[in-house]
C-alpha cells in the first residue's frame, strides 16, 4: 500500500474491528474478536461489498466462509441453518456491509455515496504463483480479520488507487478478484 | 399504532420488528414494504400511523419515499432506520420532514426513545 493513499485514508484498523464488533454485537447479539496472526478464510468464499464514490472512492467488503454466512443468515431470520437460502444469506451479510459500510462512511469526514450491497461467491483459493490481493474494490487500505465462535470474516476498506497502481504482494492471495463465482 | 416497515433487506424488517417488540411497542400492528414504491402503495392504502425506513434502498430510496409522500400531503410521522447517520444525512432527513434518525447499529431502546419523542403527547 502506498504511503500517499495511506495517509488519506483517516480511519484505521482498530476503528474498523470497533464498527464490525458494534455492528456483531447489535445485529447478531455476537461478540467479535481481534485474531493475530490473520488466519485465511476457508473455502467455499462469500464477499458482501458496498462501494464508496464521491468524496471518498472505494469500498468497503466482509469477506468470510459461506458457512459462516449461512450462520448468520440463521440469527437474522431466526431460522435453522438447515432452512438457509442462498438469497436468505446474500441478504443478511449484505446488509451487514451496508451497516458496516455506512459506519466507515462516517469515519471518513468527507462526503461519499455508499451503494447498496453486493454480495458473491468467490472461487476458491488456488495455490500456484503469486496474484496481487487487489480485486474490482479497489486495494486494501486497511483490514482486520476477526472471529465470532468458530468462523472467521475480514472487514477491509478499500481505496481506488489515487495516484499510485496497487502494491503486489509476494505471497499467495487470499483470493482473486472478487466477482461473481459458483454458488 | 400502525407502524409501516419498510427496508428492501427482510432480514432488517425482521430484526426491525423484533426490536419494536422488545421496545414494548409489539403490541402495535406492524406491516412491510421491501422498497419505496411499495411504501407509498401501502401508505396510499392503509394509512400507517408511522413510518420507519431505510435510506439506502434501490430507487425510489428512502428520501425519495419522504419527499414523494410530503409532496402528496401526506404528513405521516416518518423516520429513517440507516446506516446513513453522519450529520449530513440527519439535516438532508430533518429538511424532508423525517421526525427522526434512527442509526444502525441500533437497540430497542434507541428504537423507543426515537418513537416516543413523535408518538407520546408533551405536557
Amino acid at each position: 500500500m502506498s504511503g500517499s493513499v495511506s495517509a488519506a485514508v483517516p480511519v484505521s484498523e482498530g476503528d474498523l474491528a470497533a464498527v464490525a464488533r458494534a455492528v456483531w454485537d447489535a445485529t447478531l447479539g455476537l461478540g467479535l474478536d481481534g485474531i493475530e496472526p490473520a488466519p485465511p478464510v476457508p473455502d467455499p468464499r462469500l464477499a458482501a461489498v458496498v462501494s464508496l464514490s464521491g468524496g471518498f472512492e472505494g469500498a468497503v467488503s466482509l469477506e468470510l466462509s459461506t458457512a459462516a454466512g449461512r450462520e448468520i443468515a440463521s440469527l437474522m431470520f431466526g431460522l435453522g441453518v438447515e432452512e438457509i437460502s442462498w438469497e436468505d444469506t446474500a441478504d443478511a451479510v449484505g446488509e451487514l456491509a451496508n451497516i458496516v459500510g455506512g459506519n466507515v462512511k462516517a469515519l471518513l469526514g468527507r462526503p461519499a455515496a455508499l451503494s447498496l450491497p453486493s454480495v458473491v461467491a468467490l472461487p476458491p483459493v488456488t495455490p500456484g504463483p503469486c496474484r496481487p490481493a487487489v480485486g474490482r474494490a479497489g486495494p486494501v487500505a486497511r483490514g482486520v480479520t476477526m472471529g465470532f465462535g468458530r468462523n472467521v470474516v475480514r472487514i477491509a476498506l478499500h481505496a481506488s488507487a489515487t495516484a499510485d497502481p496497487p502494491a503486489v504482494t509476494d505471497v499467495p492471495a487470499a483470493g482473486r478478484e472478487i466477482g461473481k463465482g459458483d454458488r | 399504532m400502525r407502524i409501516l416497515v419498510v427496508d428492501d433487506s427482510r432480514a432488517m424488517r425482521l430484526i426491525i420488528r423484533r426490536q419494536l417488540r422488545r421496545a414494548g411497542l409489539g403490541e402495535h400492528t406492524v406491516t412491510e414494504a421491501a422498497d419505496g414504491a411499495e411504501a407509498l402503495a401501502a401508505v396510499l392504502a392503509d394509512r400507517p400511523t408511522l413510518v420507519l425506513s431505510d435510506w439506502n434502498m434501490p430507487a425510489p430510496d428512502g428520501l425519495q419515499l419522504l419527499t414523494e409522500l410530503r409532496r402528496r400531503g401526506i404528513n405521516v410521522p416518518f423516520g429513517f432506520i440507516t446506516s446513513e447517520g453522519t450529520p449530513e444525512m440527519r439535516r438532508r432527513a430533518e429538511e424532508a420532514g423525517a421526525a427522526f434518525v434512527v442509526a444502525k447499529p441500533f437497540g430497542a431502546d434507541d428504537l423507543r426513545a426515537a418513537i416516543e419523542e413523535v408518538t407520546v403527547p408533551r405536557v
